[in-house]
């Protein structure tokens, strides 16, 4: 599907490494907001394998990609979780979402976001979480500004010295 | 001599004098007191008139008090000179320096401020606090990138001149150099190749003020230690969230998208403007032979440049510049912020910005003659140098609506002309009658 000067579609296994790459910036950036966040020497190949189930499997997982000239910019991935206690029994989670550094405020994002959304729905999906980390401030705004507001808090404790 | 033992001369001597001298500004009347009855006007009961009156009217402080005439000069000490953080205490002694600097060559009552606080918007809420009584604020020798916050908050919710020197300064000094340099080499703004050399304060600034002058982002790379600034680079989300100006600046230079290290920067490239370590090692000899015909060298690093001016020139550098005084065409805020500011506090102006610097570089340009390779920018003892370049500053402050007072170009540069030569009066019947002591010698 094409929007405006950008293909946004699912992603697929060709894309693993361009996805790899941008996954890697978007960890290592959470790595500045909490020690905890510390990326992983085996990132790479332990995200390969991870990432190949993902995008073999739709039911659970929605991973969208945008492209410009043949070049992956962004990223979007969705997990698709099963509540045991609550209704609605389904929750669309926004676990990955990176944007190049070059592509950012061109509203990229709230493209990606809406077309999510647009298939979320057809699903009968109705409703959209999102987690980054807390100090990631840059994230909770462009979040709220689409109208996510606060809703479950995770602390952390260090249980070593 | 050499240059080792000079320093270790001149500070020496700096200690001397300091022990000596006890301070380098003070505070005198500028209103007769005949008797004590003249107090009551300069004091109570009549300066409550005066109070009424500002009361109702704020702008009646740049009329009726000093306040036209002072300038704060506010550090946290955090970045003096090239000594790292020595904190507040020890910073006071750089910035009477530069309270000196300010009203002798600007007739600007510039008063030091170094401040004990321990955040960057603890330091915005001290300025902000001290500002009623002050027509302008320099800020000073502040680390990177706490200083870019700052100012931006400052110049964001204060109605008077914020400037910070080490960025603003040393950008107008560059940009004048500059503007010589590219006339007598006969390159162009819109087509000459820059390279930016150190992200550092001075350079960041640099950037956007050559591009208010004319010159195209996208024909400059920044360069620091990780190599060429380009928006692919690893770092470019911890500079997003850590450095937003360095940022911004990743996205809007290198149309080309250079990547790597700084050689491919300098292919083709018609200037390169260092400001970046004190190691003449840093700029290779190489790098410059693979720049266009006659390549503009600014080597700006202090003590050393980074590249000694003959190491240059027989790379192929046809016009160079440090920021010495001891070689030509020394780069030196000194000959900008005290013209600046009583070009900026003669209109009463509210703020200053890139264009205001533009007209004050063009100015300080023009002042040279007739260019040369080694005679690109005036020096501090061109003392007729500061009038001019405030009237223009001033003229432009009305031009952009930032003024409170107008006045014509010639009008402005006559009233600077007289505040400094007024100030450097009673400077020297103060010296002439003993009341400055002669140095005490070596």
């Amino acid at each position: 599907m094409i929007v405006s000067e950008y293909d946004i579609r699912w992603a697929e296994e060709r894309d693993i490494d361009s996805i790899i790459d941008m996954l890697h910036r978007l960890k290592v950036l959470n790595s500045e907001f909490d020690r905890h966040f510390s990326v992983r020497d085996d990132f790479s190949s332990e995200v390969k394998k991870y990432l190949k189930e993902c995008i073999n499997n739709r039911e659970d997982f929605l991973i969208l990609i945008a492209e410009i000239e043949d070049k992956i910019v962004s990223l979007l991935k969705i997990d698709i979780r099963h509540r045991i206690y609550y209704e609605p029994k389904l929750e669309a989670r926004i676990t990955e979402f990176y944007i190049m550094p070059e592509y950012r405020r061109r509203s990229l994002g709230t493209m990606l976001i809406n077309e999510a959304i647009r298939s979320l729905k057809q699903r009968g999906i109705k409703i959209l979480t999102t987690e980054f980390p807390t100090l990631n401030l840059i994230a909770s705004s462009f979040f709220k500004d689409k109208g996510f507001r606060d809703m479950i808090s995770i602390l952390v404790k260090d249980l070593e010295e | 001599m050499d240059e080792l033992e000079r320093t270790m001369l001149f500070g020496k001597l700096a200690v001397k004098y300091s022990g000596f001298y006890k301070g380098k500004m003070r505070i005198l009347p500028k209103v007769p007191i005949v008797d004590m009855a003249d107090f009551s006007y300069w004091y109570t009961p009549g300066i409550a008139e005066v109070s009424k009156v500002i009361q109702k009217d704020h702008d009646q402080s740049f009329h009726l008090t000093g306040r036209w005439n002072t300038v704060a000069i506010i550090t946290d000490g955090s970045r003096t000179l090239g000594l790292g953080n020595t904190g507040p205490e020890a910073a006071l002694a750089v910035m009477e320096g530069k309270a000196l600097l300010f009203n002798f060559l600007g007739g600007v009552n510039a008063v030091p401020i170094p401040i004990n606080v321990s955040t960057r918007e603890e330091f915005v809420q001290v300025s902000r606090a001290i500002s009623p009584s002050l027509g302008g604020i320099n800020l000073e020798d502040i680390e990177s990138p706490k200083c870019f916050y700052i100012l931006r908050e400052l110049q964001k919710s204060l109605d008077i001149p914020v400037w910070h020197d080490d960025q603003l300064g040393t950008a107008s000094a560059i940009l004048a150099g500059l503007l010589n340099s590219i006339k007598l080499t006969g390159k162009n703004k819109t087509d000459s190749r820059i390279i930016l050399f150190g992200s550092g304060a001075a350079n960041i600034a640099s950037a956007y003020l050559l591009e208010a002058a004319g010159f195209r982002m996208s024909n400059i790379t920044m360069v620091d230690s990780k190599g060429i600034l380009e928006p692919e680079r690893d770092d470019m989300d911890k500079l997003m969230i850590k450095h937003p100006w360095k940022y911004e600046l990743a996205m809007k230079t290198n149309g080309d998208r250079l990547k790597g290290d700084p050689s491919k920067a300098f292919k083709g490239a018609d200037i390169v403007i260092s400001a970046s370590k004190s190691d003449p090692t840093t700029l290779k000899p190489a790098w410059i032979r693979s720049m266009s015909s006659d390549p503009i060298v600014f080597a700006l690093a202090n003590p050393d440049p980074e590249i000694w001016p003959d190491k240059a020139k027989e790379a192929g550098a046809h016009i160079v510049a440090t920021g010495r005084s001891d070689f030509p065409n020394q780069i030196n805020n000194s000959i900008v912020f005290p013209a600046i500011f009583r070009g900026v506090l003669d209109s009463r102006s509210r703020g200053v910005n890139f264009n205001i610097m533009v007209k004050a570089s063009e100015a300080i340009a023009n002042y040279v003659k007739d260019p040369t390779e080694e005679h690109i920018i005036p020096k501090m003892s061109d003392y007729d140098l500061f009038p001019i370049v405030a009237a223009e500053v001033a003229y432009e402050s009305v031009r952009s609506g930032l003024a409170r007072k107008a006045n014509s170009r010639e009008g402005f540069r006559k009233e600077a002309e007289q505040i400094i030569s007024e100030n450097r009066k009673s400077y020297e019947t103060l010296f002439k009658n003993g009341l400055i002591k002669k140095l005490p010698g070596e």
